[in-house]
């Protein structure tokens, strides 16, 4: 038997227990919903269509980089995980340093949006952005900065408007579906592995009974690629922070952000979970948008592609497949310590991330 | 304003169904006459016919009841355990499985109890998610035993480092619980769980919105494919709108910047 514990050092523990609990019973009594706000960086609401709405962000420094950046998250999740708190924010950070920046914020789409499909998105609503974006700043190509989802909205939109665009950075973005390194740790590429259990019929049959991709599923499936963190999430998690204002004030911001998952619009979701997550278009060549194959060679202006180190969901293989499929040898890799939301929030990756993508946005603007 | 006592009623009401029931069950017709003007024909012997069809109609689902419900062959105290025992209800194979399923395979008069039909469905399809979900949880019951059967063994392992507190041991738990439950979301016994259990919740949800769907059509209520029918529509109608109303607006970007810049 290993367990050999000191009954005297079994009582501090016990001691330092309940003074845990105390401070942190305090602590949780004081703190309000303000305390807890998210995505609170000062912008303003620059164009609208449907549920879409494009935001440009208050400048806070003189401008340094000569092209304004577009934003672009996807519509698993949303855009406030890039500008969680004040100080692990990636728009304050690129704001300080001078970049002018606007977001896309795809709204909170609804069953009457169950027949939106990634045309919709691509060559619709991010192309009216780019276009505004464009027209207001009498430019002719706007940098991209797309996030996981978004990645490979922007990928896609690069490849087919590739005369607007002047940068793209990517960010966690998936590009091999299939890709996984042999000694990846067994949570990786869950979501792949579960996406390919599934016929394409059941695709189809799921968004039939619910319309849309639900939310609260997604939030499932990425609660059970950690099944013993999510199981514990609330106990021991919440007990391990409760004591230090700070920790504890990050916790809850995160769980806002992790709670804040929309639906995603049911075809859209198919084109996503059959096209891409099953048979792998995008690196095929195969996937195409509104009828027309997506080209990545067509991919001509500069590329910055981050990934983090440790990302169960998108596994820096699948992101590190597009080097040789695009049409540009102006191509950067910068790999990050840390898990997939990890590379935004974690206080390590702050200043790298920021830092970096600045660094090569204004060499390329 | 009606003054009769309410006790009177009652017992009015109740008379005529034991009359009524009474007559059904010795194969006679009503005990009361038929509202409105009589049909053509011998009205005794039409009563007649339709309670032999209702009495052979009632022997032929009685008959499979007693099949399903009974090796005995009878409604014995087995039986109705059986029947009203929620477990039984999820197994796989039971007694009243087989007999649902041959009950919603019963005596059909075409379109009637159409809607009848379609709640037995989703009866039966709501056993078969039972079923699917409680082959899910086998499967991840099977991962927390082998947790514990490692936890145990790290936990008697004499060449381990010491564990001198409780977290210590907490933590070497829920090591072995997440190693576990990995290993078992990636099994190919997991895949198969889940994705049946997915598709028998989906085929359910989707049998159950056949219902509300007919619920909705008695009671004049838009239905839900109907509705999805129109927000397609809508959604065409938006992306045509988009399609025309870009190339109006959305002059090239430097050119006229340029132009406007020249005429100032």
């Amino acid at each position: 038997m290993r367990v050999k514990v000191d009954p005297r050092e079994a009582m501090k523990e016990f001691t330092e227990f309940s003074r845990r609990m105390q401070a942190g019973r305090e602590l949780l009594d004081k703190t309000k919903d303000k305390d807890v706000q998210i995505a609170t960086t000062p912008k303003r609401e620059v164009w609208r269509e449907d549920k879409t709405v494009l935001y440009h962000y208050t400048p806070t420094a003189k401008q340094t980089v000569k092209t304004p950046v577009l934003v672009v998250y996807g519509l698993v999740g949303r855009y406030t995980m890039a500008d969680l708190q004040e100080d692990r924010s990636l728009i304050r950070n690129l704001l300080a340093q001078g970049v002018d920046l606007y977001v896309v914020d795809w709204g909170t789409p609804t069953r009457s949006d169950r027949w939106l499909t990634l045309e919709d998105y691509i060559d619709g609503y991010l192309d009216d952005c780019v276009d505004f974006i464009r027209e207001k700043h009498r430019i002719d190509q706007v940098s991209l900065l797309g996030i996981c989802e978004g990645g490979v909205f922007t990928t896609c939109y690069a490849a087919r408007q590739p005369k607007k665009v002047k940068s793209l950075t990517l960010t966690i973005t998936p590009i091999d579906f299939h890709a996984s390194a042999k000694d990846a740790p067994p949570h990786h590429g869950l979501i792949g592995l579960w996406a390919r259990s599934m016929s394409r019929n059941d695709v189809d049959r799921l968004i039939e009974a619910n319309g849309n991709l639900p939310g609260e599923l997604m939030s499932f499936v990425f609660s059970m690629m950690t099944p013993v963190n999510a199981l514990t999430k609330y106990n021991l998690g919440l007990f391990d922070v409760m004591d230090d204002e700070k920790k504890l004030l990050n916790f809850l911001r995160m769980e806002k952000w992790l709670s804040d998952r929309p639906d995603h619009p049911g075809e859209a979701a198919k084109q996503w979970l059959k096209d891409l997550y099953q048979d792998n278009q995008l690196v095929k060549g195969d996937f195409k948008l509104g009828g027309a194959k997506v080209d990545l060679k067509k991919i001509t202006m500069p590329v910055l592609n981050v990934f983090a180190e440790e990302d169960h969901i998108i596994p820096p293989k699948s992101t590190q497949a597009l080097k040789p499929l695009i049409g540009t040898k102006d191509y950067t890799e910068l790999p990050l310590p840390g898990g997939h939301v990890g590379v935004f929030v974690s206080g390590k990756s702050q200043g790298i991330l920021g830092k970096n993508i600045y660094g090569w946005l204004k060499k390329k603007s | 304003m009606n003054n009769d006592s309410p006790n009177d009623w009652l017992k009015f009401w109740s008379e005529n169904q034991k009359s009524l029931f009474q007559a059904w069950v010795e194969g006679k017709p009503p005990p009361f006459a038929f509202r409105g003007e009589a049909p053509a024909g011998d009205p005794f012997k039409q009563a007649d016919q339709l309670s032999d069809l209702m009495r052979e109609s009632m022997s032929q689902w009685a008959n499979f009841a007693k099949e399903a419900l009974s090796g005995s062959g009878r409604f014995d105290a087995e039986a109705m355990k059986k029947l009203f025992d929620p477990a039984e209800w999820k197994r796989a194979g039971s007694a009243f499985d087989m007999g649902l399923e041959k009950l919603t395979e019963g005596p059909s008069y075409a379109t009637l109890w159409d809607l009848d039909r379609k709640m037995l469905n989703v009866q039966k399809l709501w056993m078969e998610r039972a079923k699917d979900v409680e082959t899910y949880w086998e499967v991840v019951q099977g991962a927390w035993n082998r947790a514990l059967e490692r936890f145990m063994k790290s936990m008697n392992d004499s060449k381990g480092e010491p564990i001198t507190s409780g977290r210590q041991m907490l933590d070497l738990w829920l090591a072995c619980a997440n190693k576990a439950l990995v290993e078992m979301h990636r099994s190919p016994e997991f895949l198969e769980a889940q994705r049946k259990m997915t598709r028998s919740s989906t085929e359910y949800r989707l049998a159950e919105r056949e219902i509300a769907e007919a619920f909705c059509e008695m009671h004049h209520i838009p239905t839900r494919t109907e509705m999805d029918e129109m927000q397609r529509t809508v959604t065409e109608l938006r992306r045509e709108l988009r399609a025309l109303k870009k190339p109006k607006e959305k002059a090239p970007a430097k050119a006229p910047a340029k132009e406007k810049r020249r005429a100032r």
